[in-house]
């Protein structure tokens, strides 16, 4: 053997590194019309709630006792409430309490209960097991009547709600977040990293992060939309935003005694969450196969 | 090559599991050196304690008792920075190699992680060394540097993990279980790979593997393990044409030889391996041997080196007179 | 369906004489996403009652779906298949359930690779043997027990009546592959269907469990298809050995001929990547370049040509048919150049020509 250099190169060629199909190229799965057409409607409802007051919208506490519960007319595009309110308007800027108690209340949940949840699943052992433990615990605790009772003594300021309801999901949030972690943190690359030197902090970001990222994507949508129903429900108990600010779950509240005047009270206010929330699932659902990577086998 | 401190010490080790309720004795006191520049290769079965070591001489699994002196330095006693440091001299490659490698990362960035990690190189030369590498383990760099592990087959993702070992420039690489998972002529290609590797940059390997025939090929002394404890070590010719060790003679009687006029008086063992969470009193390997004697029960063998280079624990060794 | 009573009738008595299992031109695909799999492309052998014949390939060249299809153990959708399978008298392709069900355990059985999930982890073993012995035979339960308990006592499992009732994980790996064995045996098939039986298992349980089959063999007269990666494990054991290649028998002979006088260049590149322990330490192994072809889109001619070290133009342009081998008519291979000294009169030097 002369050149060991030439005779590391003979031994090495034709598997070059090319690819074949053996394996399967990464397939990007496509996002079809109605996944935009999902996200479209998402931003149109955002855009709307932050700039309600620059669309030239009527003034939602605007009271007009002379046209009390009327339906859609050109004046009122989609009719007025008990108050002579402006329907259209009202859920316009009302898409804000619901927007900033959602995403607010997640945002609160995720930072906490996720970073939990990734630290737990990386470190297992004692901390792992203490903290799952008192997730548990919590989990079993009803949340709804919890969030009744601290909002009834606390106060009910649209902040004060946020947070509530995000600590309320910090639970839930970090079994999910740590056992979607916990599929990869076991994995050799894992090892690899901490056998190189990486610090705790690089694997979590670097190397975890990246593969849990689309669970918590997807799931924050959909999380996002079960507290938007759970804001509704506390409007439905007197205990959200107090009047005269818009709010869906408080139009959907108050219509019911008006309903076989007013349906329209009812229906439009239903129908802007009902769509919404069908949205903000639709596109969680369509994030998380799409993010999906078919790993490869032997 | 000096006879002094070799590159790897392990004395005494020990590590123990707690089992719903049990402790395990995964390693019960096992203690061997590795000499720089040779391959050390480490055999047994299944709950042999062979990758639970190879583990913790990096504590990834952490030794309950006993030191790992990696260059004079016992890597139990050092602390949490230190030990990140002095670990970048070993480096470790897995039976999985799908699992070994991020899935959401590219092949040029898996690779250059260390350096990152290190801050050690960066540019252009970042960029060469990575090339390098790749090249180095029959990687073509500019199809493969840009593409993700799921379009690799087993193979080549080890050779991967390999590229990205070897970016650290260490002294000692374990091989834990590396070709297993392969096809016998990919696993020929890895192991072909390795040798010439370990020439060209001068490594020190401990290979650990169950499979007899392969550890035999690629190492230059062999120790058997059993039950957490070291049965036998010797020089891998030594071993197959004189095994001391009952054990060890079992596990070649019982090797598969692609021969069909392969002639080899079989050893029948008896029964299965006991339970590491109760292991036999004395000699761990006393229910299964056709040699054992009251002495094994009481007494647990310890390492006796019976001609140079050629140790073994046992009361009653095999001792051949001809070859 | 045949009505026993007992199954101690060995070694098997049979009516007929003629091969037990014919298969001609074999060809089995899979629809994929990705195009149409050739798992399988013309196979055809012939296997006698009472034979060993061992299967090898690496992964990717066809041997489990072989396997399965021998069965008929293929998924309803998806699969299409052509030729001929002919088990005693009875077609296998296209044949409907019914009659695979009668033969599947009471005819052909299979044990599988992985014991672990192959057995249902939730009922205990016991019954699992009981389960075909009740299935295909009129006995009733006190009977199928003890036929059962019998059973654990021929694979070797100590204490059978108390390991009748224990579920599959109280069992070592070793002692589950047992069971295996022990269920498909449980109503004498005539053929037995073993794919990597020992793989993942330890050598020295390796060696106990194929020292088990082939002693059961043995006894019984049973036909034995031993599928396997590793050619150390059908060295000794088997009467005659087919090594394939991407879907393609590439060679069959009996196993001291394909030993000697091997003929096909895959055939020694396998068995010289494989290292030995009668080699001394540091032999270089001769590691084949490259990898197996992709069967969605196989090249045209032979399919081992890129890899191959005496490869020639032709075997680029024209697949090798399967042909016996001059003075030998046993010894089937398919190259344009096979390796001299193999039993090959009217075929073409190394050095290739037309």
């Amino acid at each position: 053997m002369s050149n060991l250099t030439d005779a590391v190169q003979v031994d090495l060629t034709p598997e070059s590194g090319l690819p074949t199909a053996v394996v399967g190229k990464a397939k990007s799965k496509k996002l079809g019309w109605f996944f935009w057409f999902c996200v479209a409607w998402i931003a149109v409802v955002i855009f709307g709630a932050i700039f309600a007051a620059y669309l030239g919208l009527q003034d939602p506490n605007n009271q007009n006792f002379g046209s009390i519960n009327q339906g859609p007319t050109s004046a009122h595009w989609l009719g007025t409430d008990d108050l002579g309110r402006d329907i259209f308007s009202r859920i316009i800027y009302g898409a804000r309490v619901s927007l900033i108690v959602g995403f607010g209340g997640m945002l609160i949940g995720m930072s906490v209960g996720g970073t939990m949840g990734m630290v737990s699943a990386y470190r297992r052992g004692v901390t792992d097991t203490l903290v799952s433990a008192a997730s548990y615990v919590m989990l079993a605790f009803p949340i709804l009547v919890a969030v009744i009772a601290i909002v009834a003594f606390w106060g009910h300021d649209l902040w004060k709600i946020t947070i509530i309801v995000g600590v309320a999901s910090i639970p839930l949030v970090y079994r999910v977040v740590r056992a979607a972690t916990l599929s990869y943190a076991t994995r050799d690359f894992v090892t690899a990293a901490k056998a190189q030197g990486a610090t705790d902090w690089r694997i979590l970001t670097r190397e975890l992060l990246p593969n849990v990222l689309p669970a918590i994507i997807s799931f924050s949508l959909i999380g996002v939309a079960s507290i938007i129903i759970l804001e509704g429900a506390l409007a439905f108990l007197g205990l959200s935003i107090a009047p005269p600010t818009a709010s869906w779950g408080a139009m959907i509240s108050e219509s019911r005694t008006y309903l076989n005047v007013n349906p329209w009270l009812a229906l439009f206010p239903s129908m802007a969450m009902f769509l919404f929330l069908i949205a903000l699932n639709l596109v969680g659902d369509a994030l998380r196969s799409a993010m999906d990577i078919g790993e490869g086998k032997l | 090559m000096a006879a002094d401190s070799p590159l790897l010490s392990v004395e005494d080790l020990v590590v123990n599991f707690r089992k719903s309720g049990h402790t395990v004795q995964a390693v019960a006191g096992v203690s061997f050196d590795v000499i720089e520049g040779e391959t050390l290769g480490l055999v047994g079965e299944s709950g042999c304690g062979k990758s639970t070591t190879g583990r913790a001489l990096i504590q990834i699994e952490e030794p309950t008792s006993g030191a790992v002196r990696f260059q004079g330095t016992d890597l139990t006693s050092l602390k949490r920075r230190e030990l990140r440091q002095a670990r970048t001299g070993i480096q470790m490659i897995f039976q999985d190699p799908i699992s070994s490698l991020n899935p959401r990362r590219r092949v040029r960035d898996i690779v250059a992680e260390p350096l990152d990690i290190w801050g050690l190189e960066t540019g252009d030369q970042r960029t060469d060394t990575v090339n390098t590498m790749l090249e180095a383990v029959g990687l073509d760099p500019k199809v493969a540097g840009e593409r993700y592990p799921r379009e690799f087959s087993g193979g080549q993702c080890q050779r991967i993990s390999i590229a990205r070992a070897l970016v650290m420039k260490p002294k000692l690489m374990v091989c834990d279980e590396m070709v297993s998972a392969l096809d016998v002529s990919v696993q020929a290609q890895i192991l072909n790979l390795v040798e010439d590797l370990k020439a060209r940059y001068g490594l020190t390997l401990l290979f650990i593997a169950h499979d007899l025939a392969v550890v035999k090929n690629v190492s230059d002394r062999v120790a058997v393990m059993y039950l957490g404890r070291l049965c036998e070590i010797a020089p891998s010719d030594d071993l197959y044409h004189h095994p001391a060790h009952p054990y060890t003679d079992a596990l070649l009687s019982a090797a598969l030889e692609p021969d069909p006029s392969a002639v080899r008086e079989r050893v029948r063992l008896t029964g299965e391996p006991p339970s590491p969470i109760n292991p036999p009193t004395g000699c761990r390997f006393r229910t299964r041997c056709p040699r054992a004697e009251a002495r094994c029960a009481e007494e647990m063998p310890e390492l006796v080196e019976i001609a140079p280079r050629h140790q073994v624990a046992c009361h009653f060794p095999l001792l051949n007179t001809g070859s | 369906m045949t009505e026993k009573t007992s199954t101690e009738e060995f070694p098997f008595v049979d009516e007929h004489s003629g091969p037990l299992l014919r298969l001609t031109d074999v060809n089995t695909s899979f629809h994929t996403v990705r195009g149409e799999v050739r798992a399988v492309s013309g196979v055809s052998f012939e296997l006698a009652r009472g034979e060993t014949l061992g299967i090898v390939g690496e992964s990717g060249s066809g041997k489990t779906v072989l396997s399965r299809s021998i069965m008929g153990l293929l998924p309803r959708s998806g699969v299409s298949q052509s030729g001929s399978i002919v088990f005693d008298d009875t077609e296998i392709v296209a044949a409907p359930v019914a009659t695979l069900r009668d033969l599947w355990g009471a005819k052909i059985a299979m044990v599988f690779q992985d014991p672990m999930t192959s057995l249902n982890p939730v009922v205990r073993i016991g019954r699992q043997i009981t389960e075909s012995l009740r299935l295909h035979t009129s006995m009733d339960k006190s009977e199928a027990k003890a036929t059962a308990i019998s059973l654990l006592e021929q694979v070797g499992i100590p204490s059978p009546v108390e390991r009748f009732r224990n579920y599959p994980h109280q069992l070592s790996g070793g002692m589950r592959q047992r069971v295996m064995i022990a269920i498909a045996l449980a109503c004498a098939p005539r053929l037995l269907l073993a794919d990597e039986p020992t793989t993942g298992l330890d050598v020295t349980v390796q060696a106990q469990i194929l020292d088990l089959l082939t002693s059961l063999q043995e006894e019984r007269r049973m036909a034995v298809i031993l599928v396997t990666h590793d050619l150390g494990v059908v060295a000794t054991r088997t009467d005659r050995i087919a090594v394939m290649y991407a879907g393609k028998i590439v060679e069959l002979a009996s196993t001291t001929k394909l030993f000697a006088n091997m003929a096909m260049p895959y055939t020694q590149a396998l068995l010289n990547s494989t290292p030995r322990l009668s080699d001394p330490s540091h032999t270089r192994l001769t590691a084949i370049d490259g990898r197996p072809p992709d069967l969605i889109d196989p090249p045209s001619g032979c399919a081992f040509s890129p890899r191959c070290p005496y490869a020639t133009e032709q075997c680029t342009l024209e697949a090798p048919p399967l042909r016996a081998a001059v003075g030998d008519e046993s010894h089937l291979f398919a190259c344009w150049n096979p390796l001299p000294g193999a039993s090959a009169g009217a075929v073409l030097t190394p050095e290739g020509a037309s």
